[in-house]
């Protein structure tokens, strides 16, 4: 068995070699900064590599359309901080893995950022970075800084936001309560509505989920684009009858807990609004989105 | 097996699954269906507001107190003796499963104490092994005749939450063939040849579980708080489901706001509905609560 092991390793290592020089990951990690040193060169793992790296975690960033990822990391005395650049393959995404984890958008960084007790993430173009040391104090926190200046001046294309984020209506949304994505597992991300992909959202649908309302009458609101009306017509079936089937003609329905749903097929989207706190509110907010979609921006 | 859509409406409406699923995935603390007479899982939460040091250790002997104290709860047993012998016999071969994340892992304490328990019962050393990512080519492992799943509570960010039904994910050669659909079959685990029926005893580690996940590593500090809690059972479904609820009313006092598990731990769901492992309805647990009850959130 012993040959096998080996062959296998050597395979992997000129696997990896290769797919580093064809790499578009750009990014030049410094060999120290702050006073930190490389522990090691730069690792690029791919998707299939990544499960390796951080096993499960890895589904997160593959749902999203990771491409691959370069981690480094540096060492002072026993505090260490490690980075990794995730290139994503579209701005999109980077934005979207970047939706799925923060809370605020401090914009600091990037196109977009957030810190944590010694961690910082951001997204900028089709990159999304995350700095992440092993304890917290302000000479870490200093370096993680310089560290995402650094990465930031490298990374010198942005990119658009997903299109479909203009059509969620400004009114009543939470600040920073939406997530992109284009997975259907994410569909949970702020709400339970169902544990299967009965809206068949994919790689070729965009979805967003947003939050709208105060605490007392949070309400959330589901636009996903499919790149057909027939697909569209589909979800929305599909929606009808396995949520709201006996809705109005407005498409909306109050359901066991007193809440309201409603959903709407326009075109080539469908959207839908849980948890409502009156037809009225599921409606309007379905109306408005439908307006945002005609307006000139 | 087929596979069956739950959608929130269906939790709303569905009094077979409603019971389980309002309450890991609508966080409602109880539903008001199911049946009042069916057997119940037992799963006892002990705690011990002193059981962690300054420095956020565990402190040996306290968690060793702890330990039996839970288990004489779990097997009606009145001594240590009993207890232990009730769950392992001296022929046992034991592999003690345990988790070696490097961020939160089995306490080396607890590890320690459980090989001492089965020393005790008259195990001898060569013919137990403590172990994770290595099982499959552990030779005690490989002929075992019991095994102890032991380990940390913890958010995950494609399963939900990291516990004991996902802990017996090394037992294949590729964990990821148990990823799709964010891990929904994790249950199907406990059923392959060399796990079925060997676990004698789940303890699901809640020192200083894990509440929120970010970044690659889904981990900081700061989303861990000390509960100072061990749950014992021997229905890893049960445990498991307990576990989730705790961590739901953390998330929720916390954010201070419903801020549901992303994505939702179906996998403990569909442990009871589609694979019949155990039982995750509130309903059918027969919870009871040892030690110190200060912010106990269940």
């Amino acid at each position: 068995m012993r040959f096998p092991i080996i062959f296998t390793t050597i395979h992997l290592l000129i696997s990896c070699c290769m797919q580093a020089q064809k790499s578009e990951l750009f990014v030049k990690l410094p060999a120290s900064i702050n006073g930190w040193q490389q522990l090691e060169e730069p690792i690029l793992h791919t998707p299939e590599t990544l499960y390796d790296y951080i096993n499960g975690g890895a589904e997160l960033y593959i749902s999203y359309g990771m491409q691959e990822v370069i981690s480094q990391l540096y060492i002072r005395q026993d505090m260490e901080i490690r980075v990794e650049v995730f290139d994503m393959g579209a701005s999109k995404n980077a934005f979207g893995v970047f939706s799925h984890t923060r809370t605020v958008d401090e914009k600091n960084y990037g196109q977009g950022s957030q810190s944590f007790t010694g961690a910082l993430i951001f997204w900028k173009g089709k990159y999304f970075i995350s700095i992440v040391s092993n304890d917290e104090n302000e000479l870490i926190n200093q370096t993680i800084r310089k560290i995402a200046t650094e990465l930031e001046e490298q990374i010198q294309d942005t990119g658009p936001l997903p299109a479909i984020i203009r059509f969620l209506p400004r009114q009543g949304q939470v600040k920073d309560g939406f997530c992109y994505f284009h997975h259907y597992i994410w569909l949970n991300a702020y709400y339970y509505i169902t544990n299967d992909n009965f809206l068949n959202i994919n790689d070729q649908t965009d979805a967003v989920l947003a939050k709208y309302g105060s605490r007392d009458d949070r309400h959330f609101l589901l636009v996903v684009q499919y790149p057909s009306e027939i697909e569209a017509y589909q979800a929305g079936k599909q929606f009808f009858s396995k949520y709201v089937p006996q809705c109005t003609s407005n498409g909306v329905e109050r359901l066991e807990d007193g809440t309201w749903a409603g959903g709407k097929v326009e075109g080539s989207f469908f959207m839908a609004v849980f948890n409502g706190p009156s037809s009225e509110t599921v409606k309007n907010l379905l109306n408005s989105v439908i307006s945002e979609m005609y307006t000139e921006n | 097996m087929k596979k069956k859509t739950i959608t929130r409406r269906q939790l709303l409406k569905d009094s077979t699954v409603a019971s389980i699923g309002t309450s890991l995935f609508l966080n409602t603390p109880m539903s008001l269906w199911g049946k009042k007479d069916a057997p119940k899982a037992k799963v006892v939460l002990i705690r011990d507001e002193a059981v962690l040091d300054e420095r956020g250790k565990p402190v040996k002997s306290r968690l060793d107190q702890m330990l039996n104290k839970a288990l004489m709860e779990l097997t009606g047993k009145t001594t240590e003796s009993e207890a232990w012998k009730e769950v392992l016999n001296a022929r046992d071969i034991l592999g003690i499963k345990t988790n070696v994340w490097r961020h939160l892992g089995t306490p080396e304490e607890l590890e320690a104490l459980l090989q001492e328990k089965a020393q005790m019962v008259g195990i001898p050393a060569d013919n137990m092994s403590v172990n994770d990512r290595g099982i499959l080519r552990d030779p005690v492992f490989r002929r075992s005749t019991a095994l102890i799943n032991v380990r940390p509570m913890r958010t995950h960010a494609w399963s939900g939450v990291g516990s004991l039904l996902k802990n017996y994910i090394m037992f294949v050669d590729r964990p990821s063939d148990y990823h799709p659909d964010s891990c929904a079959d994790l249950a199907a685990l406990w059923s392959l040849p060399h796990v079925k029926g060997k676990t004698r005893l789940n303890i699901l580690v809640m020192l200083t579980p894990l509440f929120h996940g970010v970044g690659p590593h889904h981990y900081n500090k700061k989303f861990t708080w000390k509960y100072n809690g061990l749950l014992l059972g021997f229905d890893p479904v049960a445990v498991d489901s307990v576990g989730v609820r705790i961590i739901q009313a953390q998330r929720k006092r916390y954010f201070n706001e419903d801020k549901p598990l992303n994505p939702p731990a179906k996998h403990i769901l569909l442990a009871d509905t589609r694979h019949h492992l155990g039982t995750a309805n509130p309903e059918k647990i027969d919870l009871v609560k040892l030690g110190w009850q200060g912010d106990i959130l269940i």
